[in-house]
């Protein structure tokens, strides 16, 4: 399978007045021709981060790539320029996002919202472009699709809107379509529908779809392969197989084991309740990760060495890479960032800070931007 | 149909510019026919949109009944209220006998209870007779007219000089928030809310006036108004009314910008936002179409609220620079207890007013399809 996208050591930072949020801090992975990729994750480990910066929409400032290539068909989009990026955007790679109910423009037209993209990328007239909306609407399973072109968002249910979200990511069938939680704002029955309708898409269109979530349910039933983030960086990468059936990383154990299982016994052994599986604690604050790994806070399985040093992803078997001791001992190295213009002012305001407030800044010192890094 | 309505904007079209000609040539009643031609066909247009909104109208203007009736009564009522009326001054008079004063009374009906003169009042301007002006010895229609059309002129010239530099200048604000462009543009809107506005009228009469004259410093009209021609009376007018359309603007201008300002940074945070950017739309048309259809929505309705205020806050400057417009005539009326010159002006804002804020509604009708269909 050839690599339609391959992101490499990517690195989104937001630079506050005076602290940094690593919010995606060097994340690499690739993406095959008509492949799924799930990314999985607690609510904030960056996963969302993650795909603004494939569109390049981090909202800057405060947030900025800071290092990473991101390479669409051999080409990185991260060097390209702001007009070639627009052709990219909706063209190339396309997205889908989670609240249906807000992502569509209230004031405009369905068919309107959909000839807008057509009509962005493709030579194409007025006219034609809703005719071809309305195929496109017809094609995520739209009944009417002529009668609807004329209809604004609030007249459609949740369902029907994220269908046609779904006819504006697939207008100009992309190579990369990315879709952050698309099922999650919507019910059960509904959900299954549009899963059902957006693998028939990628069948049909051969694309290629990154799929954010945190439910694990879809991941099974829907990709291919995973990838799980943890406070920035990716700590575990398989198939969607090895994932459930053989997770290395102890989050990924962690996160598995607190699904709970249908017809699974509710009381122990010795008659207590028993509790579902929550891995304790919650994400380290992204402005001061810890020194070692990023999970030895929380991971069961924690040693010494943990504490000291970040480990290194590391391909442990075929196509399964993990980030952590348990598997190899290999020490991450991590490139040297330029966090330019943003950083130094974030420094300098830091040590503004630090001198007003002598005797809080033992912790903090250790952990400047550039000393990390 | 298609046809139709196309020629329905056409026909708009060719309207608005007929009208701008009408009212540089000085033809007042053809433009009036123009404008109400051009009303009727947007009524039209809106029917096609929308079949509901034409009952909501009409049930809107019949709801002015009532407020109308409520207002005339209030305003019959309060006046009795006062001390004296308007010919206790000519009770010192010694050329004036008693009997004579008591005829006057009689005449103007003072002698009578409130509700007599307002259900009287009700009567007679069924008939078009809207009571005589006591202090101007005319007709109140025939002073209120003239002077309503003078400041509606005022008003709207104004609230169109806010609006069109508002907007623009409430999105530079908001998409340059926090740095030296948005805080200068909120340090001229502070200004601009913090200023009386007579006392900005002063400045810049004073600012004209030690600058050599540049500009006229109160009226309507130059001396030799009647011997211009129509274009001369045109520019002859306009260059009267920068001052005061400056001031009032102003005023109106800083709350429009700041509204525009808050509602465009909450607008940019929305999805459909970032949904526009994902479909590789230029920054431009992400600000200028996808966000700026939905901030206005709120300026729309404040434009309702917004008439009613700039009529009853031009009557000062009215007075400071010397525009015939119905503020002083108000303001004597008062003073004098000039009856009938007083409910007539009431009766005027009331309606104009309501009038505003229909005229808002059906804007916001027209922008916004969630308040059309739904």
């Amino acid at each position: 399978m050839d690599n339609v996208l391959e992101v490499k050591d990517l690195a989104t930072y937001f630079f506050m007045h005076d602290y940094i949020i690593r919010a995606v801090d060097g994340v690499d992975f690739t993406l095959g021709r008509g492949e799924t990729l799930g990314i999985v994750g607690e609510s904030g480990c960056g996963k969302s981060i993650t795909s603004m910066s494939m569109m390049r929409l981090v909202p800057d400032p405060p947030g900025r790539i800071i290092s990473g290539e991101i390479s669409l068909k051999g080409r990185d989009i991260l060097k390209i320029s702001d007009d070639e990026m627009r052709k990219v955007r909706g063209n190339e790679i396309s997205m889908i996002f989670q609240e249906p109910m807000t992502s569509l423009n209230p004031v405009f037209t369905i068919g309107f919202q959909i000839s807008e993209v057509l009509r962005l990328h493709r030579d194409i007239g007025k006219q034609d472009a809703i005719t071809e909306a309305a195929r496109l609407l017809r094609m995520v399973g739209m009944s009417d699709p002529e009668e609807r072109v004329n209809e604004y968002p609030f007249q459609l249910s949740g369902g029907l809107r994220q269908r046609a979200m779904i006819a504006i990511a697939m207008a100009c069938e992309p190579t990369v379509m990315i879709a952050d939680e698309p099922t999650t704002a919507l019910d059960v029955t509904i959900q299954a529908q549009i899963l059902r309708l957006m693998r028939q898409l990628k069948e049909t269109k051969d694309t290629s779809i990154a799929f954010i979530t945190h439910d694990l349910a879809v991941i099974a039933s829907f990709t291919d392969r995973v990838m799980v983030m943890y406070a920035g960086v990716a700590v575990e990468t398989s198939t969607v197989h090895e994932i459930f059936k053989n997770p290395l990383h102890p989050y990924t154990q962690g996160l598995l084991g607190s699904v709970p299982v249908l017809g699974d016994r509710k009381v122990n052994a010795d008659g207590s309740r028993k509790l579902l599986n929550a891995i304790p604690g919650s994400l380290p604050d992204a402005r001061r990760f810890p020194r070692g790994c990023r999970f030895a806070p929380r991971c069961p399985k924690a040693m010494k060495k943990c504490w000291e040093a970040e480990p290194a992803t590391v391909e442990v078997a075929p196509g399964h890479q993990v980030r952590c001791f348990l598997h190899h001992d290999e020490v991450r190295v991590i490139s040297k960032r330029d966090l330019g213009a943003a950083g130094k002012r974030v420094l300098k305001n830091q040590q503004k800070n630090s001198g007003k407030k002598k005797s809080s800044a033992d912790g903090s010192k250790t952990d400047t931007p550039t000393a990390r890094n | 149909m298609k046809a139709l309505k196309q020629f329905n904007w056409r026909l708009t079209f060719i309207l608005d510019a007929l009208a701008i000609v009408m009212l540089v040539s000085g033809g007042t009643n053809l433009f009036f026919a123009v404008v109400l031609t051009e009303g009727a066909l947007w009524m039209v247009r809106l029917l096609w949109l929308s079949p509901a909104m034409l009952s909501y109208i009409l049930r809107r203007l019949a709801q002015m009944v009532p407020i109308v009736l409520a207002v005339l009564a209030l305003g019959f009522a309060l006046i009795q209220l006062a001390p004296g009326d308007m010919f206790s001054q000519m009770e010192l008079d010694p050329a004036i006998s008693r009997d004579q004063l008591e005829m006057f009374r009689r005449q103007f009906r003072l002698d009578q209870p409130w509700y007599a003169q307002f259900f009287q009042y009700i009567w007679n301007a069924l008939q078009g007779d809207f009571g005589f002006s006591r202090t101007y010895r005319a007709p109140v229609f025939a002073i209120v007219g003239q002077r309503a059309w003078n400041t509606i002129l005022l008003s709207l010239t104004s609230l169109v000089f806010a609006w069109v530099l508002s907007i623009p200048m409430g999105v530079f604000a908001a998409t340059n928030q926090y740095n030296w462009k948005d805080q200068f543009v909120s340090i001229f809107a502070f200004f601009g809310l913090a200023i009386p506005n007579f006392f900005l009228a002063f400045l810049l009469l004073y600012l004209i006036s030690s600058t050599g004259n540049w500009l006229p410093l109160g009226g309507m009209t130059s001396v030799g108004f009647r011997n211009m021609t129509a274009t001369q009376q045109f520019f002859d007018v306009l260059r009267h009314m920068i001052v005061p359309v400056v001031v009032i603007g102003t005023s109106v201008m800083a709350t429009l910008t700041r509204v525009m300002r808050g509602e465009m940074l909450k607008i940019m945070n929305e999805q459909y936002v970032t949904t526009a950017r994902a479909k590789g739309q230029t920054e431009n048309k992400v600000v200028y179409m996808h966000a700026l259809r939905n901030a206005i929505n709120p300026m729309i309705t404040l434009l309702g609220f917004q008439l009613g205020n700039v009529m009853s806050g031009a009557a000062l400057v009215e007075i400071v620079v010397a525009w015939p417009g119905l503020g002083s005539v108000l303001l004597e009326a008062v003073l004098s207890q000039d009856l009938y010159l007083v409910v007539g002006s009431l009766v005027y804002g009331v309606v104009l007013l309501v009038i505003g804020n229909l005229l808002a509604d059906i804007a916001l009708a027209l922008v916004d399809p969630r308040v059309r269909i739904s």
